[in-house]
């Protein structure tokens, strides 16, 4: 009995030295550590960044829009005159949209922002439906703010603070507009900062330029992934030039985060910013219009056949009619319906385009006036 | 040096604002980072065609392009189209030349003049594409080139390789922003080869912008498929994928495809696969479950072959096989069906961008006006005819119900897609020869074709 307590106990003690023995070699195993290579280069890239954001971000304020939910429309929240800012009810993660958005200090007392976010546009200021504008400052203190100039076409607006500057409310740092013109290439690496959901934090999306030539020449695109509270964010370059100002983002056709947004040019900015600071309202300019509907005659050359002409247009004046066939408009050559419309795009309404086309057999040349579209 | 501390901090702040640090200068890593991506996005650029609703690459100098099966079937007639180069405008017909339905790829070629070359990029290497990789994509996302001819370039990352995405069987995923009207357009590695080309995304509740998960069909597949489709020259358009005839794997296990069953009379059991084997290999690559399996039988055109490393037991083992079976008659295939237009219709009213049915195979030209079945026996092969159409084609050549058809036109026929295949190249009221056994003889015989 007592021999068998004993190897027993001896055989427990076995098994627990065991243990303790396998313990200990789990002790000094040493620790398993990933072998991260040197990321100098990334911390290099990291910091830049970093300083980057902090510097841009210092001259951003966030900018809030009241709307007047019983103007906005009934039976539902619309906001008339905000392309693509209305509820989508089919999707489940809608949120009403009305900012914060972004908004960069210009002058001393001067905020640029997106003009689309102000509804639709009228000269006297943001559509009826806004009730009050308020901007908060990097040190939390929140201003109203009041339409001073628009330019649609920019689609930019200028805002003033309602306070004195350096008496009621402190100095704000200015972001000096570049002068001349700021080089742009594809693949140029681009930082947008803007400020959102909290007014005291900056929103940054890194990307490059995907492409120069958008909205006629006076945007180019980016692949960062903003979302609309970065609507009228400063986009800055690597050496912490302002090159533009994220605008015309058209949130129905792009989502947010897509990776596909515009910005307004920097040259084109200052213009905007000149012409709002002495109060001006500038309304989109009317489309030129000529008048036809035409299509591809042939796959391989030359040739837009007439379709249709409107009524009193500068086609119908020029005495364009259907079946005739479009070679040439100011010399250059139609395939393609597109090729038409970039050089009418290109002109303005009051224009003439010199427009040859065949007519049964014989070629000629008529001189076509742009109209404004309807 | 503490006391400094506190005087920088409130000199930092001002009436309680920030003031704005100096903007910093870039260093030699950042500029040099920077100078090195605009050099690739001007290199590869050029090669980049607009088609219709979608994008393409040149990838030779005599003008051979890539674009998706989805976007030549939006942009055009089945085999031409209008393409412009990235930059100038510059218009070219294009005929199709070849294509892979399932791999959603066409393969064009612009009607250039005598001698005259096009700025392409090559295909790389897909396979040596790493997770973490950085990546370049072009396109023309939301069509914004618009009455332009300037394509988006985006930036990113490779997220993932070797994704099984049914049709889309052996996809890179990468995080580059990929939007409807990126289709049929190239991604590229740092040094400016292409990895392949982006079809899908995973799109956001119900819309289809970018989430950041883009599928690209790999270059390394393509090339597999490139020879097969330029033998198309025009023709059929229809390189077709195809799986192992007779194997049935056990898509639940994750230690390999685990073989559930094996036909008699089939490629599987021919080459020897038994109930119970793990493919581990299959050409050397790891295959870690039974879609991986499915993965792999998809980046080779149907008839090639493929080494498989078995586990059987404790034995590991070799064995080569075929994936003879066109995928459409096989798992993760589908026949078009009579309410797939319909489908279609719906989708693309709901959405400008839709039309992604990307197994949408060319319609036949003509009938040959039967019916019938893969034939089971398959020492004799061919296609039993069950019915044949009264004064058809066929009916008229004296065929009758029951007669195996063995040879069109010299072409051995064992599926249906092997009909399908000369019948979509064939106008109405073409002769062609028909090869078919009746009780243990062959005949030879013509027949001409009806137009549908």
């Amino acid at each position: 009995m007592k021999k068998t307590t004993i190897a027993l106990a001896l055989l427990l003690s076995l098994g627990f030295a065991a243990g303790l023995a396998q313990d200990a070699e789990k002790k000094t195993t040493p620790v398993r550590t990933l072998s991260v290579p040197s990321m100098k280069a990334h911390k290099d890239l990291e910091s830049h960044r970093v300083a980057l954001a902090k510097h841009v971000a210092a001259h951003t304020v966030s900018i809030e829009i009241d709307f007047d939910r019983e103007d906005v429309g009934g039976g539902g929240p619309t906001i008339p005159g905000i392309p693509g800012m209305g509820p989508d009810m089919s999707d489940p993660f809608f949120r009403y949209d009305i900012g914060p958005f972004s908004g960069l200090v210009v002058g001393p007392n001067h905020i640029l922002i997106s003009d689309r976010c102000l509804g639709e546009f009228s000269e006297d200021g943001p559509s009826d439906a806004v009730e009050a504008i308020t901007a908060t400052l990097p040190n939390g203190e929140r201003w109203p703010a009041r339409v001073i100039g628009r330019h649609q076409q920019i689609d930019l607006a200028l805002l003033e603070l309602d306070c004195v500057i350096n008496e009621t409310c402190p100095e704000l740092n200015v972001f000096e507009l570049p002068t001349g013109k700021v080089e742009l290439e594809r693949g140029t690496d681009v930082l947008v900062v803007g400020r959102g959901q909290n007014p005291l934090g900056a929103l940054v999306n890194d990307g490059i330029v995907s492409a120069l030539e958008r909205e006629g020449g006076r945007a180019f695109q980016l692949d960062a992934r903003i979302g609309n509270s970065t609507l009228g964010a400063p986009v800055a370059d690597n050496n912490g030039t302002l090159v533009g100002i994220v605008t015309y983002h058209n949130h129905q056709q792009f989502g947010q985060a897509s990776g596909v947004s515009y910005a307004a040019y920097i040259h084109d900015v200052r213009e905007a910013y000149d012409a709002m600071k002495e109060g001006a309202f500038i309304p989109r300019p009317p489309s030129p219009f000529m008048g036809i509907g035409a299509a591809p005659k042939w796959p391989d050359k030359p040739g837009l056949e007439i379709g249709n002409v409107v009524p009193g247009t500068g086609a119908e004046k020029a005495g364009l009619q259907i079946g005739d066939i479009i070679l040439q408009v100011n010399e250059t050559d139609m395939f393609a319906q597109e090729d038409l419309i970039k050089v009418i795009n290109e002109h303005n309404v009051g224009d003439t385009l010199k427009v040859k086309i065949l007519r049964g057999e014989n070629e000629r040349t008529v001189e076509v006036t742009l109209g404004a579209r309807p | 040096m503490k006391k400094l501390i506190p005087a920088l901090a409130l000199s930092l702040m001002v009436g309680g604002l920030v003031i704005a640090e100096p903007a910093p200068k870039p260093n030699a890593t950042v500029k040099k980072a920077e100078g090195e991506l605009k050099t690739l996005v001007k290199q590869v650029y050029p090669a980049f065609v607009l088609i219709g609703g979608g994008s393409g690459v040149c990838i030779s100098e005599d003008g051979y392009f890539l674009t998706n099966h989805h976007v030549w079937n939006e942009a055009a007639a089945p085999v031409e189209t209008v393409v412009k180069m990235a930059g100038n405008s510059r218009r070219f017909t294009a005929d199709a030349v070849g294509a892979d339905p399932r791999g959603d790829i066409v393969l064009g070629k612009l009607r250039l003049e005598e001698g005259e070359t096009v700025p392409f990029a090559p295909l790389g290497d897909s396979e040596a594409v790493e997770v973490g990789d950085l990546c370049l994509s072009i396109g023309n996302p939301f069509l914004l080139s618009g009455q332009g001819s300037e394509p988006t370039v985006t930036w990113g990352t490779i997220t993932a390789t070797n994704r099984f995405q049914g049709g889309y069987n052996d996809t890179i995923q990468i995080d580059t922003a990929i939007n409807p009207g990126n289709s049929g357009g190239p991604s590229f590695n740092i040094d400016g080869e292409i990895i392949g080309i982006n079809g899908r995304n995973i799109a956001s509740h119900g819309k289809r912008y970018n989430t950041g998960a883009g599928f690209a069909i790999p270059a390394n597949q393509i090339k597999n498929f490139m020879s097969a489709m330029k033998a198309q020259s025009g023709g059929a358009l229809v390189v077709r994928h195809g799986i192992v005839g007779g194997l049935t794997l056990d898509l639940s296990s994750q230690e390999g495809a685990v073989v559930r069953k094996v036909d008699d009379e089939s490629e599987a059991g021919d080459v020897g696969f038994e109930a119970g084997d793990v493919i581990t290999l299959m050409d050397g690559m790891e295959v870690f479950n039974g879609y991986r399996y499915y993965g792999i039988i998809g980046t080779k055109p149907r008839g090639s072959s493929f080494e498989f490393t078995v586990t059987r037991g404790d034995e590991t083992i070799t064995i080569h096989a075929r994936n003879n079976v066109p995928t459409e008659s096989g798992q993760f295939g589908t026949v078009p069906r009579p309410d797939d237009t319909a489908r279609e219709e719906d989708r693309r009213n709901r959405n400008p961008f839709g039309g992604m049915n990307l197994f949408a195979l060319p319609k036949m030209k003509s009938s040959l006006g039967f019916r019938g079945e893969y034939n089971e026996d398959r020492k004799v092969g061919g296609y039993v005819l069950t019915s044949v159409v009264e004064n058809g084609p066929v009916a008229e050549a004296g065929l009758q119900a029951g007669d195996v058809l063995t040879h069109i036109n010299d072409r051995h026929i064992v599926f249906f897609a092997d009909v399908h295949d000369i019948l979509i190249a064939t106008p109405g009221g073409t002769e062609v020869t028909v090869k078919y056994i009746r009780e243990g003889e062959t005949y030879e015989t013509k027949a001409i074709t009806k137009k549908r």
